[in-house]
């Protein structure tokens, strides 16, 4: 994968003395506060995507529980052969695509200046010291381009890794994350 | 001297797509034109800073809650509370429904049949004449098959908000299991779907991406038909 996690692997100070993998392997045997513990290590990486895919406070939360609903539902199938956080990211990614295609089925979402101003508020309290105009910017941008900018050029994937998550042509995701630079640096201008 | 660089050249080379050769003829010319050293310097400012966005962002606090909530009703591998999974979608949805269920089902097999033979017409038709709906504005170019189903799925998509929203509101008399798998063939149909119309965007007048969605739309009918039954019956 091209996308260079963080090391959220790691135990952290908060008390959490136990390793991802423990934690995990008591997860699948239905220990909540095990999983919930995976939730607060991971929930903060998972979050920003859905913040940034979504380009909105209130989907990324229902999306945010979308994806560790369904991390829960499927945790037997993690093996161990990736990090946990890269199985989760993969799912994550999987789920919130998955939403959005049937949200886009039902509406065009057209991004309101209301909206914008409703995502900067969010942004600003989740994403502290965040670039606010290049958020702004990266909302405001029509959904499949900000969903394509995001995976690539925040996420670091690869474009053919890119194709593979949305289904579309290779050459198509390259004309969609050019333009959506342009627009983006536009908006920045 | 070169022409100045295309957007196009640009991103390719911030994507490191230009081999060696490529990359330093563009040099030459950059070194020499303010401008085009002006825009590729923003360009790359631009995708540097995508870059070093923040990776991590604070969710809200209640999140937790309405997942151990959620996960709380299965254990892990077996169906959660999947009825939450379509949250946007049902946000997203504004119309009411005055239809009972039977009258639902009715409609539902008149809108299929519909679907059908309007396809069907469609596909028969020479000329590129509109089947049915004169009235839909469909770009130059689009098929006689493409037109028919634009024409029919504003009805579809009636018949079907009207079964999701039936669904919706039966969830909780449906067995965590039955809601796993109805929500998982949605899922599964949803993503066929979303497929077809991509490629369709691109390729409006090919009969067989419009011969494909129909199928997949009569499939997703036929879903939320048999839910929409599966509620009927715990009520």
């Amino acid at each position: 994968m091209g996308a260079a996690l963080l090391n959220i692997d790691a135990p952290m100070s908060s008390g959490e003395s136990e390793s991802i993998e423990v934690l995990v392997e008591r997860a699948k045997t239905g220990d909540v506060p095990a999983f919930e513990a995976l939730y607060r290590r991971t929930s903060e990486r998972v979050y920003a995507l859905c913040l940034r895919l979504s380009g909105d406070r209130d989907l990324a939360t229902d999306l945010l529980q979308d994806v560790f609903v369904r991390a829960w539902q499927r945790l037997h199938t993690f093996r161990g052969e990736s990090l946990f956080a890269t199985w989760l990211h993969r799912l994550a990614i999987n789920v919130v695509l998955q939403q959005l295609r049937a949200l886009r089925r039902r509406r065009e979402r057209e991004v309101s200046a209301s909206d914008l101003d409703h995502f900067e508020r969010a942004a600003r309290q989740s994403f502290p010291g965040t670039k606010l105009d290049l958020e702004r910017a990266i909302a405001k941008l029509p959904e499949r381009a900000r969903r394509v900018l995001v995976l690539r050029d925040v996420e670091g994937y690869k474009y053919a890794e890119i194709a593979r998550m949305t289904g579309v042509a290779v050459g198509t995701v390259k004309a969609q994350v050019h333009r959506a630079r342009t627009l983006v640096r536009e908006a920045l201008a | 001297m070169i022409s100045h660089v295309s957007e196009r050249r640009m991103h390719q080379i911030l994507d490191g797509e230009l081999s060696s050769s490529e990359l330093e003829h563009v040099e030459r010319h950059v070194a020499t034109c303010a401008s085009c050293r002006e825009r590729f310097a923003r360009m790359s400012e631009t995708v540097r800073d995508l870059g070093s966005l923040p990776k991590l962002a604070s969710p809200p606090v209640e999140a937790w809650e309405r997942i151990a909530e959620r996960i709380g009703r299965a254990p892990p591998g077996r169906p959660a509370d999947v009825a939450v999974l379509a949250l946007p979608v049902a946000r997203a949805r504004a119309r009411l429904l005055t239809l009972s269920l039977p009258q639902l089902g009715a409609v539902a097999a008149v809108v299929a049949a519909l679907w059908v033979g309007a396809l069907a017409l469609g596909l028969r038709m020479a000329g590129g004449e509109a089947a049915v709906g004169s009235e839909t504005a469909l770009p130059a170019g689009v098929g006689p098959a493409a037109r028919a189903v634009a024409a029919t799925g504003v009805e579809y998509d009636r018949v079907v908000e009207d079964l999701e929203r039936i669904v919706e509101e039966g969830r909780g008399v449906l067995a965590p299991e039955t809601l796993l798998t109805i929500e998982e063939s949605l899922a599964t149909v949803d993503l066929a779907i979303a497929e077809v119309r991509e490629a369709l965007a691109s390729d409006p007048s090919s009969e067989i991406l419009v011969r494909m969605l129909a199928t997949h739309e009569r499939t997703r009918l036929g879903v939320l038909e048999r839910a929409a039954r599966a509620v009927r019956a715990q009520t």
